[in-house]
C-alpha cells in the first residue's frame, strides 16, 4: 500500500469525484474539494520558506485535518497532530519537541488554541468554509531550525510517559504502509460504505480512520465528541456501515439497556480498540448489529495502529469462559509476538509479557533517553518493543490479554500513567504525595487521586483539579480528590495501590474540602 | 408512578448532579461533560441514577444524547417522560 509521495493524493484523485469523502455536522466535503485543498496547502507550503521539518494538525477531525495530513504525506513530511482540548504547556512541550516547519489551524480553532501556538512556528490557516487558505505568521527564511524527525516517519503520537512529560511515538512510513495493507485487505472501506471517524486526531486509531477509509474511497462520518458516549443515535442518523471505537462507546450504551436487538441493521462491520472487550457487552453488540462482523483489534501505539486481530464468533467458545473478556487473537501475518515469561507467571510457557517485532514496530521514541527499557534485542539483532501487557495463549493458540505488568491505566483507550499525574500533583503540592487509581465501582467511578499530606492544610479538590489541568490532558484530570489518613501498606512495606482503589470504591470517604454543600 | 412538578424534577436532578459535580455553581444549561470532573464514567452512572430516582428509561437510542447531557436538557426530557407515563 504505498502512501508516500503524490500516491495517497492520487487515490484520492481516482475517487468518484463527487462522492462525498469527509462529513462533519456542519459540512460535506466531495473528495474533488478534498484533493484540491490538499493540493493548494501542499503548494503554500512548498512556495514558502518554510523548512523541511513536520506538519502540525491543530485542528478538530473534519476534512481540513484529512487535507493537510495528506499534503504532509505528499511533501514526504511527518504530521503531528494536536488537541484542541489540552493545555497549552502540553502543546508547547511537543511543539518543542517536534520542531515543527509549518502548523495548520483551521478558522475554528485559532481562537481556542492562540495562546498554545504562540511562538515562532509558520502558522497556516484554513478558512472555515475551506477555500481559503492563509498565513496567519508566515514562515522567514532560514528561521526554521533543524527537526529531529527524519523524513521516514508519517506521523508522531504522544503517549503519557512516566517521566513527568509526554512521551513521542515516531512511527515509519513504512510502518504504516505494512498496516495498511492488512486493514484495507482484511477490514476495508468501498464507495458507499459510510465510515465512523469516532478517534481524535491525537489517538493513533484515527490513522486507520482517515487513511483506510479515503483510500477506500468511502465517506468518513466525523462523530461529535457529545455524540462519543452513547454513539446509538449517531449510527443510526448517519447510517453508518462501518463502526469503529474503544469497547467503551458500546459499554455505556450496554449499561444503559440501549443495545436492543436489530437496533443497527445497516452496521456491516465493527471494530473495537484500545481496551479490552467484555463478552456480555459483544454479544448484545452482536444482537443489535445482526449484519455486522465484529473485530477486536489489538494493538499498542508503538506497533502502528492495531497488530493483532480476533474475528468475534457468534457463538463463544468454552475457552473464552475462562477469561471473560474476548480474546486478543493472532499476531498479523509477517508481524511477530513472543512471551516473555517471568518468575511471577509462576513458570507457566505461556504467560507473561508480549514482546512485539516487525515491520509495524518502531525501534525508540524520539527523546533520546527516553523508554530505552522499553526496548530489547535479540541475539538475532532483531529489535522488540516490550507492551507491557500480560498475556497468555490458549491451547487453541489465540492470545489473550491478561492485565498490565505496571501500574498504567486506560481511560476511553487513552492511556494513562499514574506516575504523571502523581509528579503534577506534587510539583503544584510539595508537601502531599498522591497515587491515582481507576475506580470502577462504586458511586464515584473514574480517575481518582488519593491525597496524603506530611504538613500544611489539605488542598481543595478543586485546587488539585487545576493545578492538573494546567498540564494533562482532560482525560488525566482526576474526577475525585479523596485524602487518606495514611497509606495502606503491603508486606513489603510498600504502598499497597489495589488496598488504595478498593478503599476509594469501598468507603465513601469524602472528597477533599467538601465543596458539594453550596451546591443546590 | 408519583407524578412531579417540572420544578421537584430540576430539584432531584441537580441533587443528583451535586453529589457527583463539585462545581459550586453548575448553570442548568451547561454541559455536564466541559469543565466539570465528571467522564464518560460518571456520566453513565449518573444517568443510571437518575433511572433509578424516576423508575424511568431514558431511550438513548431515539433520542439525542446531546439534549441529556445538562440539568435542563434532562429536566426537560424527564418531564416529557412523565407526561406521556401518566397519561398526558
Amino acid at each position: 500500500m504505498l502512501v508516500t509521495g503524490g500516491a495517497l493524493v492520487d487515490s484520492l484523485a481516482r475517487h468518484r469525484p463527487n462522492n462525498a469523502a469527509v462529513e462533519t455536522r456542519e459540512q460535506q466535503t466531495s473528495y474533488t474539494q478534498l484533493v484540491d485543498l490538499t493540493c493548494a496547502i501542499r503548494e503554500q507550503i512548498t512556495q514558502s520558506p518554510a523548512g523541511a521539518g513536520p506538519i502540525v494538525i491543530a485542528d478538530d477531525p473534519g476534512a481540513g485535518a484529512c487535507a493537510a495530513i495528506a499534503a504532509a504525506q505528499a511533501l514526504g513530511r511527518a504530521y503531528v497532530p494536536l488537541s484542541v482540548s489540552h493545555p497549552a504547556t502540553r502543546v508547547q512541550q511537543i511543539l518543542a519537541a517536534v520542531e515543527p516547519a509549518v502548523i495548520v489551524q483551521s478558522d475554528r480553532t485559532a481562537t481556542r488554541m492562540a495562546d498554545a501556538l504562540s511562538g515562532r512556528y509558520p502558522l497556516l490557516t484554513i478558512s472555515r468554509d475551506l477555500a481559503g487558505l492563509s498565513w496567519a505568521r508566515s514562515p522567514e527564511p532560514a528561521a526554521s531550525r533543524p527537526s529531529p524527525i527524519g523524513s521516514d516517519i508519517a506521523y508522531v503520537m504522544f503517549t503519557s510517559g512516566t517521566t513527568g512529560r509526554p512521551k513521542g511515538v515516531p512511527v515509519k512510513t513504512e510502518s504504516l504502509m505494512a498496516y495498511l495493507d492488512v486493514a484495507t485487505k482484511h477490514f476495508g472501506v468501498r464507495p458507499g460504505d459510510r465510515a465512523s471517524h469516532f478517534f481524535e486526531l491525537t489517538f493513533d486509531l484515527s490513522v486507520h480512520d482517515i487513511f483506510v477509509t479515503l483510500l477506500g474511497g468511502g465517506t468518513l462520518v466525523v462523530v461529535p465528541a457529545e455524540q462519543r458516549m452513547f454513539p446509538a443515535h449517531f449510527i443510526r442518523e448517519k447510517e453508518i456501515s462501518h463502526w469503529f471505537s474503544v469497547p467503551s462507546a458500546a459499554e455505556s450504551l450496554h449499561r444503559v439497556g440501549a443495545l436492543r436487538p436489530g437496533i443497527f441493521p445497516r452496521l456491516r462491520q465493527t471494530l473495537f480498540c484500545g481496551e479490552p472487550l467484555r463478552w456480555p457487552v459483544t454479544e448484545t453488540w452482536q444482537a443489535a448489529a445482526p449484519n455486522s462482523r465484529v473485530v477486536n483489534l489489538y494493538g499498542p501505539t508503538e506497533a502502528t495502529i492495531a497488530i493483532s486481530s480476533y474475528v468475534v464468533p457468534r457463538r463463544r467458545s468454552r475457552s473464552d469462559e475462562v477469561y471473560g473478556i474476548v480474546p486478543i487473537g493472532n499476531v498479523f501475518e509477517g508481524q511477530h509476538g513472543r512471551i516473555f515469561g517471568s518468575p511471577d507467571a509462576g513458570g507457566q510457557p505461556d504467560r507473561g509479557e508480549l514482546w512485539l517485532s516487525g515491520s509495524q514496530v518502531i525501534s525508540g521514541y524520539l527523546g533520546a533517553g527516553d523508554g530505552l527499557d522499553a526496548f530489547a534485542s535479540s541475539p538475532d539483532g532483531r529489535v522488540w518493543y516490550r507492551t507491557g501487557d500480560a498475556v497468555e495463549r490458549d491451547g487453541a493458540g489465540l492470545l489473550h490479554f491478561v492485565g498490565r505488568i505496571d501500574h498504567q491505566l486506560k481511560i476511553s483507550g487513552y492511556r494513562v500513567e499514574p506516575a504523571e499525574i502523581e509528579d503534577a500533583i506534587h510539583r503544584a503540592f510539595p508537601a502531599c504525595r498522591s497515587i491515582v487509581v481507576l475506580c470502577d465501582r462504586g458511586k464515584r467511578r473514574g480517575l481518582a487521586a488519593a491525597i496524603v499530606c506530611e504538613e500544611g492544610d489539605l488542598p481543595a479538590a478543586t485546587a488539585v483539579r487545576e493545578a492538573c489541568a494546567r498540564s494533562l490532558p482532560p482525560y488525566m484530570v482526576p474526577a475525585y480528590v479523596v485524602a487518606l489518613g495514611s497509606w495502606p501498606v503491603n508486606a513489603n512495606g510498600k504502598i499497597d495501590r489495589a488496598a488504595v482503589r478498593r478503599q476509594l470504591e469501598e468507603h465513601a470517604a469524602p472528597e477533599v474540602a467538601a465543596q458539594h454543600g453550596a451546591a443546590s | 408512578m408519583k407524578k412531579q412538578s417540572e420544578h421537584e424534577i430540576r430539584g432531584a436532578v441537580r441533587r443528583l448532579v451535586a453529589e457527583r459535580v463539585d462545581e459550586v455553581s453548575l448553570d442548568d444549561s451547561a454541559s455536564l461533560l466541559e469543565g466539570t470532573n465528571l467522564d464518560s464514567l460518571g456520566v453513565v452512572e449518573l444517568l443510571v441514577a437518575i433511572e433509578e430516582e424516576f423508575s424511568i428509561n431514558i431511550d438513548f437510542v431515539m433520542v439525542d444524547p446531546e439534549s441529556l447531557l445538562s440539568i435542563s436538557g434532562l429536566t426537560r426530557h424527564l418531564s416529557l417522560l412523565m407526561d406521556d407515563s401518566n397519561g398526558g
